[in-house]
């Protein structure tokens, strides 16, 4: 059989632009997608300025696809847990106490969020040259035995600070008002930890860390006059971990183990699901090279038939 | 990226008005062009496979009280001393010294929960016992003695508690499945749940993913977390005859629901 010269031409068109879209929408796919195996990463908010009143703090994609999440009144001191949220682009709006979501926020800071990682969004300094600063909480895990820690320092009563355990290890010196150290590596255990200011009495805190853990030292103002820390948890992992993989199977159903991919990729390819982002973006990819591939051939043999009239 | 598909097809057909009566062996070769074009993006995706796997919505967690939140543990439970009573929108002046106290509100999902005795997997039928794990001589974490029985590694994180536990389980034994034969099926989204001491606690999937067990990710697995978090593992892939051992492990990630 053949068909008219148009309709070929037709049929051709039809199958490029199939192809075309089937291949762009493999690539889209990838590029939307970043990289990294765990899907969330961690953010958590802030308010690190003495003389600044409260605030409400909006959370939101950076797009604003969706309505952000407020946190109301949000006072000096206050440092929320980590919220676990998608990998992507986050905006972070902090607005006077009060103020309706639809006035300009006074701050405004974007985060992107990778895979595994954490950050501290944090209003920081004083009120007349107040910052919202994204910090990047590095909590990967402490050397074997030992422990992180880092100095979040938030007290304009004491400007400059030397953080170190009696009869310990150094944590971190001259920590200037608004600044964060990096994580320092210590040993664990109980230590009494003395804070000195120049001009200051020296404040004290009790502290237990634990190896594996990692943990921001947060110095404030206190209520009363002088200052006080607060020992926050950033993360923590086991104390023992092993090495590599774990054997966790005989062989008895290895036939079946072995085509558990292509399982999955039906079962994704039913559901909606974007979690199985790999199988579905195979599955797009497989299909566009089948339709390529179809195509192809029909063609040839189309052509080749052609000739032989 | 949207724009590729529509400038593609219009190259094509331009290429088409322009030399109307190409040989066949032209256009053998333009489609042949094309086919390698399909080839090379399969594999540039099956390349990046495993890092794409499971980027998908996750439930958020965490409650922002004033004072001590969900992310709090029994390190911090000290009370803090400091707080600022909700100020007035319009106070225009600088706060005056924090006064008051913000009350400390530990959270019971993170006191220590002690080893976890069962796990429940409603999606792929697992209900299973736990036994605890250590390590074998090679510092590699032992599989459960029992094929039908999942187990928790004893020496890390207890589901619960912050940081990353861990519950493996075979995938088969020597005659068929065993109890993560079907692990391969969860999806994110999909709820866990662990049995510690009187408390079933509820863990929700975040991504899964496969490794080659070369490369596996230890500091993703194991690494610290700053909430409680549930990693359940398996075997998955090719079948080494010579090791008697899967190449790969599967891994999927939780997060403990609020």
């Amino acid at each position: 059989m053949r068909l008219s010269r148009p309709h070929a031409r037709t049929l051709r068109r039809i199958l490029a632009l199939a192809c075309a879209t089937l291949v762009g929408a493999g690539l889209s796919a990838v590029a939307g997608r970043p990289a990294g195996a765990a899907g969330v990463g961690y953010v958590r908010l802030a308010h690190l300025s003495p003389d600044t009143p409260a605030v409400d703090v909006y959370l939101g994609t950076a797009t604003g696809s969706d309505e952000p999440r407020v946190f109301p009144a949000v006072g000096y001191g206050v440092v929320s847990g980590y919220l676990t949220l998608p990998v992507g682009r986050y905006a972070v709006a902090m607005r006077q106490a009060g103020a309706p979501a639809s006035t300009k926020p006074v701050l405004t800071a974007e985060v992107a969020v990778t895979a595994g990682d954490a950050y501290t969004v944090a209003g920081v300094g004083r009120y007349a040259d107040l910052g919202l600063r994204v910090l990047d909480d590095d909590i990967s895990a402490p050397a074997a035995g030992r422990a992180k820690v880092r100095v979040v320092q938030a007290s304009v009563r004491a400007p400059v600070i030397d953080v170190a355990a009696a009869d310990g290890p150094t944590i971190a010196d001259a920590v200037q008002f608004a600044t964060t150290t990096p994580y320092s590596q210590v040993e664990p255990g109980s230590w009494k930890l003395r804070l000195n200011s120049a001009g200051g009495t020296p404040t004290t805190a009790d502290v237990r860390l634990t190896a594996g853990t990692v943990y921001s030292l947060l110095v404030l103002d206190a209520a009363q006059g002088g200052l006080t820390t607060e020992l926050r948890v950033d993360a923590r992992g086991g104390e023992v971990v092993p090495a590599g993989g774990v054997d966790t199977g005989a062989g008895g159903a290895r036939d079946m183990v072995g085509v558990q991919d292509v399982i999955g990729l039906e079962a994704s390819e039913a559901g909606d699901d974007p979690g199985r982002g790999y199988p579905l973006i195979a599955a797009v990819a497989a299909g566009a090279l089948l339709v390529v591939l179809a195509a192809a051939t029909v063609l040839l043999l189309r052509r080749r038939a052609r000739r032989t009239w | 990226m949207n724009t590729a598909p529509s400038a593609r097809a219009a190259g094509i057909r331009r290429h088409r008005g322009r030399w109307p009566h190409l040989g066949a062996a032209t256009e053998r070769r333009i489609w042949l062009a094309l086919s390698g074009l399909g080839v090379g993006v399969l594999a540039l995706i099956t390349g990046t496979g495993l890092g794409l796997a499971g980027t998908g919505p996750a439930t958020t967690t965490g409650v922002w009280r004033a004072g001590c939140t969900a992310g709090c543990s029994p390190d911090s439970a000290q009370p803090p001393d400091s707080a600022q009573p909700a100020q007035p929108p319009d106070s225009a002046q600088p706060a005056q010294p924090p006064t008051g106290a913000r009350p400390a509100q530990p959270d019971p999902s993170t006191a220590l929960a002690g080893p976890p005795s069962r796990v429940r997997i409603p999606r792929i039928g697992v209900d299973s016992s736990l036994e605890v794990l250590g390590l074998d001589r090679s510092g590699q974490l032992a599989a459960p003695a029992d094929f039908a029985q999942a187990g928790w590694f004893g020496a890390g994180t207890a589901p619960g508690d912050i940081g990353p536990a861990v519950i493996a389980g075979h995938v088969d034994s020597t005659t068929g499945p065993a109890v993560f034969y079907r692990l391969y099926e969860l999806r994110v989204g999909d709820r866990v749940e662990v049995l510690g001491g009187k408390r079933w606690i509820s863990f929700v999937v975040v991504a899964t993913s496969r490794y080659d067990k070369d490369e596996f990710p230890t500091a993703e697995v194991y690494g610290p977390t700053p909430g409680p978090e549930l990693r359940l593992i398996t075997c998955a892939g090719t079948f080494d005859r010579d090791t008697r051992h899967y190449r790969d492990n599967l891994v999927v990630y939780a997060v403990a629901t609020p």
